[in-house]
């Protein structure tokens, strides 16, 4: 038997497991999170991400396997690695170190729409209005029969 | 059977459509019930206050009603389309990005133009005056002046930013030497009417629950309902209910929250339901007098689904341009809107560039849900492409061909036993060229800006085809009785006093998101019930 539980930690990490700033998912202490959603899509999705892993020789001992299974999960079952990569990176962006992280960037970025939104920068014309003139339309009693007889838009090419 | 008081109009779904005509009925003096199998969903229920907005996106908050499973939505059965709809008062304004193109007076003539698609009964000009009303209902932002575009009043209020999002696609446009405008929306720049500015937090898509964004439920129900229209969420319509005379007397609907059967009876019925839930009502309706479906003696209810076409490109440039935040619209461009044959294809299509994608939303491909890399790539991935992408959507006028249709389902049914949608779409030959030539000008369009990284999103995956998932031309409007549903006042040619208005009376989808016309024609529709309203009955 393969630990579900184990079979997600480790795959959650092998998916985003830190750097440039950024922390391991684990570490965040969304495992259980990212559970419970994949629950909600299938409540048979995790064990049958244990069987594969079972399946493929057992939980690997180290990164380099880890990453070698994560990607034969891939080409054997893209629907469910589909979803649990889905969902793993849904529940990673909303991780308070995780915004920490995107604002060290130097974004200015909330961790919810609102209340707070983001400042306004008006339109102002002289910088952002177009200075062309290009833009076509038919008036109504200008519209004519194009000339088809070049082509047929019903036959196949 | 109980049977709540008689009303003068009744309405049936409580989206723009709906909403519009409750309001300007009940400011007539006419007794107005409007019934919406759904609920209402306040402005604290929105994701905009809480962490998880970007997940509740793939799920509560999903545009399609099969992903979603919401408590008014209904199956469809058929995996071939998307289906952007929202079943609950305010109706898809609840989820649309409140993009406010027109259509163009050529949309409405193309029995003309080509004839693979009927003229509209009415013209451009007919309609203009309805587009202006609704502009100023509203509350639209926008820059005045488009060369692409017949002359019209200017704006309620002014455009909304560009910012450097904008400005850099317009950059593009401008290389390439096409037609570009600030994208028109559905969204105030400025307060209005008792409305706060927009705050660019950028989760358009989720609706807007500070009332920034023409959505219905917040900006014209409070009105309809202080003008004495009665609107009664939670009311499934069974089936619409025609007398001897074969007139329409009422509805017969599912109260939700008790389970009790009510018939509401009135003069004038009014379907607005949307392209898929007016088709599916009236086939509902069918009895031993109307065999095929009410109103569907000539068996057009259902046929000539339009979606519009759609390819898109997500691309990534150098410079950072927060794309993260501001409105969805940012740029439209009209520069192959109008038919030119030397292209291989009838009709057009317009570029809808757009910003959007928090994090997650990046992550998992905003524009093109093609996701980013797992491993140690990953975060330098996100590092590089993180607020440098938007998206450009080609969206085109579809040819509208009987054998696309919604029908009823032999197999599914709702939570209420009736039969669920069944939906067929497959585009034409003109639809294909269409696109395949679209894809090229996006490509065009990633090197105007030097994308760094483009993915193109075709029209068809995985079986099914990508489209804006618009539900349009399903009852259409027409000059003749034998291939149309309704006449130029929306009035069905089969029973009397029962009209449809919603995007299923489109004869052609032009190449503009439909809101604004649907706005325009439910406008226009009302006005002219309310001016005769006694004539009728």
């Amino acid at each position: 038997m393969v630990n579900e539980e184990k079979v997600l930690l480790r795959l959650v990490d092998t998916l985003l497991p830190g750097g440039a700033g950024f922390p391991a998912a684990s570490s965040t202490g969304m495992t259980q999170q990212v559970a419970a959603r994949l629950h909600l899509v299938d409540a048979n999705l995790l064990t049958r991400l244990a069987a594969v892993f079972a399946a493929l020789g057992g939980l690997p001992q180290d990164e380099p396997g880890w990453c070698d299974a994560t990607s034969r999960l891939e080409a054997l079952e893209p629907k469910l690695f589909d979803e649990i990569r889905k969902y793993t990176y849904l529940t990673y962006y909303e991780q308070p170190a995780v915004i920490e992280a995107i604002r060290a960037l130097g974004f200015h970025y909330n961790d919810a729409p609102l209340p707070a939104g983001y400042p306004n920068e008006p339109f102002e014309r002289a910088r952002d209005a177009p200075r062309h003139a290009r833009g076509r339309w038919i008036p109504t009693d200008a519209v004519h029969r194009v000339d088809l007889s070049r082509f047929n838009p019903e036959e196949s090419r | 059977m109980s049977k709540p008081e008689h009303a003068d109009v009744l309405v049936i779904g409580a989206g723009a459509s709906g909403a519009i005509q409750s309001l300007v009925l009940a400011q007539a003096g006419l007794s107005v019930v409007c019934l919406d199998q759904g609920g209402w969903t306040a402005p604290d229920q929105y994701p905009h206050y809480s962490e998880d907005f970007q997940y509740q996106r793939e799920n509560r908050w999903n545009p399609e009603p099969v992903i979603r499973r919401g408590y008014g939505d209904y199956p469809i059965e058929g995996e071939q389309s998307r289906v952007l709809m929202w079943n609950g008062v305010g109706g898809g304004t609840n989820i649309f990005t409140a993009l406010w193109p027109r259509l163009r007076p050529s949309d409405f003539r193309k029995g003309v133009e080509h004839g693979f698609a009927p003229d509209w009964p009415i013209t451009y000009e007919d309609l203009a005056p309805f587009y202006e009303e609704a502009d100023r209902l509203i509350g639209i932002s926008g820059l005045t002046g488009d060369p692409g575009m017949p002359p019209r009043e200017p704006y309620p209020l002014g455009p909304l930013p560009l910012r450097a999002s904008g400005r850099i696609i317009a950059q593009g446009f401008e290389q390439l030497g096409w037609h570009w405008w600030p994208m028109p929306a559905g969204i105030i720049s400025e307060s209005y009417d008792g409305r706060p500015a927009c705050n660019g937090c950028g989760n358009c898509v989720s609706g807007c629950p500070r009332g920034s964004m023409a959505k219905m439920s917040i900006t014209l129900w409070p009105k309809a309902l202080a003008e004495g229209a009665r609107l009664r969420p939670g009311a499934r319509v069974e089936r619409i209910e025609t007398g001897p005379d074969g007139r329409a007397t009422g509805a017969v609907y599912i109260d939700r929250a008790t389970g009790q059967r009510l018939h509401q009876t009135a003069n004038v019925v009014i379907l607005a339901a949307n392209g898929v839930g007016s088709p599916r009502l009236l086939l509902l309706s069918e009895s031993g007098r109307w065999p095929r479906g009410l109103a569907n003696g000539n068996d057009a209810v259902g046929r000539n689904l339009m979606h519009h076409t759609l390819v898109a490109a997500e691309i990534w440039v150098d410079a950072p341009i927060n794309s993260h935040i501001g409105t969805t619209g940012a740029v439209i461009s009209s520069e192959f809107a109008e038919t030119d044959v030397a292209r291989g294809f009838v009709n057009g299509f317009n570029f809808n560039v757009v910003r959007g994608g928090s994090a997650g939303i990046a992550a998992i491909g905003a524009f093109s849900n093609r996701a980013a890399p797992w491993g140690a790539e990953h975060h330098t991935w996100f590092v590089r492409h993180f607020g440098h992408s938007f998206g450009a959507y080609a969206m085109g006028d579809d040819i509208p061909q009987s054998t696309n249709r919604i029908t009823l389902s032999e197999n599914e049914n709702d939570s209420d036993g009736l039969a669920a949608a069944k939906l067929h779409y497959v585009p034409h030959e003109n639809d294909r060229r269409m696109m395949r030539y679209a894809t090229d000008r996006l490509r065009d369009l990633a090197r105007s800006v030097d994308a760094f990284d483009v993915v193109m999103v075709d029209y068809y995956e995985n079986g099914v085809y990508r489209t804006p998932g618009h539900l349009l031309g399903t009852c259409r409007m027409g000059d003749d009785p034998e291939t149309s549903v309704v006449n130029k006042w929306h009035r069905t040619w089969e029973v009397p006093n029962l009209y449809v208005c919603d995007g299923s009376s489109f004869v052609t989808g032009g190449v503009a998101n439909p809101t604004n016309t649907v706005a325009a024609l439910a406008l226009r529709c009302a006005h002219n019930l309310a001016a005769h309203f006694r004539e009728l009955t």
